[in-house]
């Protein structure tokens, strides 16, 4: 009898404090105007949202901005919010960010390259990757797949993101994205001569 | 080797070093950013509503332009009867319902029967409805004799049909050539109006 008593007070807790199930709660909160829970969320996110846009984009200053964009996005649009349609809140807020990314880099496109060669570099990536090459060569051979397949591999390695989550980010299936993750990492052992 | 790589690679990624701004400063700057959700609320819902009463206007639009091609006994019919009735209504003019509810029966008089009786039936009743409307009515009188010539053809054609057993091809024929010659002298009794008035 205690047992079960214990066993029905943990499974309680279990449920009501389990994440998921919180993000849920925050963001129904959220849809209704609270900024407080809207900051939960943000506290929940921010770390992977920024690491993510860094990566991306290689420099401290874009990435900051479009982290904070991501998440006024997300709030302008917080009412039409649904699970159901848009996934997780965590794939929503990476979706957000991919396409605030894409977009940066478009810009970036435009600028001349002589403004970017005076361009600082900010990453503490490129001073790892000297002392480790096996692993620069890699993130050389990620930034040459497409956009596609380069969010992919982020989310599904780095991020490690559900395969529900990552199609609703990319625009793919989930059936098809099996497939391609598959290609992909192929496509990378090609490149690093792993084949050979 | 390349999985082995991209743990490495997922170390240096999830190491990476958070600026300070983002940790103390990042929430307390966007909060004061973030507009107030109540207004994008009912913006939200005042975009929903005109966009679902623009469909609904589109597709009313839709179906009374359909409707008005159908006959008595049609699906689309009453649509057709409802709007036509508005409309005599607001301007106060029943000689055109009249006039399309006696072409409706002329259409149908070498159709089905069924289609026929029942066009006969709501040419009555548009004609009853007609009167009913225009009783005390002082513009109207032109039309109250139309209506009432028209009534009377099609009371003598009905007491025939009484008489007989049953109804007939004969018999809906009378009714028809009532209603035609009805309409004909109506559209004589019009054009001779418009003579006159071009006299004068």
């Amino acid at each position: 009898m205690l047992h079960f008593a214990l066993f029905c007070v943990t499974y309680y807790r279990l449920v009501k404090y389990c994440p998921m199930d919180e993000i849920e709660n925050l963001t129904k909160l959220a849809q209704r105007g609270d900024k407080n829970a809207f900051g939960a969320i943000y506290n929940l996110f921010y770390k992977k949202i920024y690491r993510y846009c860094m990566y991306n984009l290689n420099s401290q200053e874009q990435a900051l901005d479009i982290t904070q964009e991501t998440f006024l996005k997300a709030w302008k649009s917080m009412p039409s919010f649904s699970q159901t349609s848009t996934g997780t809140m965590q794939a929503y807020l990476f979706k957000i960010a991919k396409n605030l990314i894409i977009d940066s880099s478009r810009k970036k496109k435009t600028e001349s390259l002589e403004n970017y060669q005076n361009l600082p570099m900010e990453s503490n990536f490129e001073e790892n990757f000297d002392t480790k090459s096996d692993i620069a060569k890699l993130k050389s051979a990620i930034n040459t797949l497409d956009e596609k397949e380069k969010q992919i591999i982020i989310l599904h390695y780095f991020e490690e993101l559900s395969g529900s989550e990552i199609a609703k980010i990319v625009s793919i299936r989930e059936g098809a994205l099996r497939v391609r993750t598959h290609r992909i990492l192929k496509k990378l052992k090609e490149k690093l001569g792993e084949n050979s | 080797m390349i999985e082995k790589n991209l743990e490495e690679l997922k170390k240096v990624y999830q190491e990476t070093k958070m600026p300070d701004y983002l940790i103390y400063n990042g929430w307390a700057d966007l909060k004061f950013k973030l507009p107030n959700q109540q207004n994008n609320f009912f913006r939200n819902l005042v975009t929903k509503g005109l966009v679902f009463a623009s469909i609904c206007l589109l597709v009313s639009a839709g179906l009374i332009k359909s409707a008005q091609a159908a006959k008595p006994g049609d699906l689309l019919f009453p649509i057709k009867d409802f709007t036509q009735n508005v409309k005599a209504k607001i301007t106060g003019n029943y000689q055109e319902i009249i006039q399309d509810r006696a072409q409706d029966v002329i259409d149908l008089s070498s159709k089905s029967q069924d289609k026929l009786n029942e066009a006969i039936r709501v040419y009555k009743q548009t004609v009853k409805d007609s009167q009913d409307n225009t009783k005390d009515s002082e513009k109207s009188q032109e039309l109250k004799n139309t209506i009432e010539h028209q009534n009377e053809e099609i009371q003598k054609i009905e007491n025939q049909d009484r008489n007989n057993s049953g109804h007939t091809n004969e018999d809906q024929q009378n009714v028809v050539q009532g209603v035609k010659t009805s309409t004909e002298q109506k559209n004589l009794l019009d054009n001779q109006k418009h003579k006159d008035q071009e006299g004068d």
